[in-house]
């Protein structure tokens, strides 16, 4: 009977544990308990992502990786950081900018690069993989100098 | 009188024994994947640990943390994590040990996604680790058992619901990951273009950063018509998961639709669920005890006298 206690019992937490956040219909991500709500919103064919770009004298654009940017090979970090830099305002974007400049002045293949831009370009993303390669728009939030 | 009956099918299986192996091999399965883990991923985790800037937004078990842990004190929290995993793996005093790597991996993966962005490839095994901990899974197939610290219980049923347990928690992730699709998405998440647009969108966000993104993606984007199917198809493997507590070949159909799901995810985002992957999620579903027989009765009779030439040979060319 002990036994059987002890079993519903953890079985009864489990339960709880796991289906508790969706039931209460949470809208805020956790972990380790999740609601796994990945991939399940209608995002719709627009897409705004926060990024930043490096600048050669003649304006060539870089394209800039998620270590160059945040600091990590995770992307989804760089995304996260970036979007989190232009929510927090001038100060917070000035700061992560002067960062990746300081990453990028020291990136030997980056040497061309005379500017750090952080923005927000707006893309339809189906339309970028069937060649439409221009942002719909494109939002500056902040830029700096490369020293070296 | 169906709800009794159903009721009372619960508790035979629930209660029902299991050898003292399964629970062993579980332990070191999945903590040997959570160990390679940790070990693969070490330097994005000690560049986490170094992370100082205001990205950091701490959540679950650390959500009281009001600013970074120092690298003083992330660091070698990281080097006691692998130390307890390599003992968690061996079952070496166990019932310290055991807790103690399931308590600092999920300190330290909740640290990482600690920083905006939840992951989600950690979840699963972060919490089959704790129940592993709280159960006797160094009973058998451990330095324990060889240090007579353990032995194994006549008692079996002991063995059993921990099991059950582990493959409770796989089932309810894949069916709230389904639940969220229709509370968010509806119908609609299988008729509309939501898989399209995710797929594109987690795409475009790689290639504007530099990274790698998944051509098969890139290209499937183009064509809509695939992604209602590929919805309906993700979608009955999430909320098919139940079938995966029923036992026989509907569960090895579910493992394997579930295993092909995250193939698909792979190939059209480039988003790899090595839990899933490599087939540890679903361990606990399996007579995975029977693996060590099965592979000695299988493996080819000549493999010693082949190892051995194999020696020979690289003897021979070291010393040369």
């Amino acid at each position: 009977m002990r036994r059987r206690l002890v079993v519903y019992s953890a079985a009864a937490m489990v339960l709880a544990a796991m289906l508790g956040p969706p039931l209460r219909g949470i809208d805020r991500d956790s972990y380790p308990l999740s609601t796994y709500p990945m991939f399940s919103r209608d995002r719709g064919p627009i897409s705004r992502v926060a990024s930043a770009v490096g600048l050669e004298a003649d304006d060539d654009l870089h394209r800039l990786d998620p270590h160059l940017v945040a600091g990590t090979d995770e992307v989804m970090l760089a995304v996260q950081t970036v979007s989190k830099a232009v929510r927090d305002g001038t100060d917070a974007t000035r700061r992560l900018c002067e960062q990746i400049a300081g990453r990028v002045a020291a990136h030997p293949d980056l040497d061309r690069v005379v500017t750090v831009v952080v923005r927000v370009e707006e893309h339809h993303s189906v339309g970028y993989f069937r060649g439409e390669r221009t942002p719909r728009s494109v939002e500056e939030h902040g830029s700096c100098g490369v020293e070296r | 009188v169906t709800a009794v009956a159903m009721a009372r099918r619960a508790d035979r299986r629930l209660l029902s024994p299991m050898p003292p192996e399964r629970l062993a091999a579980l332990r070191v399965l999945v903590g040997a994947y959570a160990l390679a883990y940790l070990l693969v991923r070490l330097p994005h985790l000690l560049a986490v640990s170094r992370f100082e800037d205001p990205r950091f937004d701490p959540i679950g078990p650390l959500g009281w943390l009001d600013g970074p842990v120092p690298p003083g004190i992330g660091q070698p929290a990281l080097a006691a994590t692998l130390v307890a995993g390599a003992a968690f793996v061996a079952g070496w005093r166990w019932r310290l040990t055991g807790p103690a790597f399931a308590v600092l991996f999920l300190a330290v993966t909740t640290y990482r996604n600690s920083w905006g962005q939840v992951f989600h490839t950690e979840n699963l095994v972060a919490i089959h680790l704790l129940l592993l901990a709280l159960a006797p899974a160094a009973d058998a197939w451990s330095l324990d058992r060889r240090a007579r610290r353990a032995r194994t219980s006549d008692d079996r049923t002991r063995y059993g619901w921990p099991v059950r347990l582990i493959s409770l928690v796989t089932v309810l992730a894949y069916v709230v990951a389904g639940w969220a699709k229709i509370r968010n998405g509806g119908l609609h998440w299988v008729t509309g273009d939501v898989l399209r647009n995710q797929v594109a969108h987690d795409n475009l966000r790689k290639a504007l950063f530099d990274d790698a993104y998944s051509p098969v993606g890139a290209a499937a984007v183009r064509y809509g018509w695939l992604f209602p199917p590929l919805a309906a198809v993700s979608l009955a493997v999430e909320v098919g998961a139940i079938l995966a507590l029923v036992r026989g070949r509907l569960r090895i159909l579910w493992i394997a639709a579930a295993w092909a799901f995250h193939i698909g995810v792979l190939a059209l985002m480039a988003i790899a669920f090595p839990y899933q992957l490599t087939g540890v999620a679903y361990a606990s579903l399996l007579p995975v005890e029977r693996a060590p027989a099965w592979l000695r009765a299988h493996a080819p009779q000549s493999l010693p006298a082949s190892m051995i030439r194999w020696r020979k040979r690289w003897v021979r060319t070291s010393a040369g």
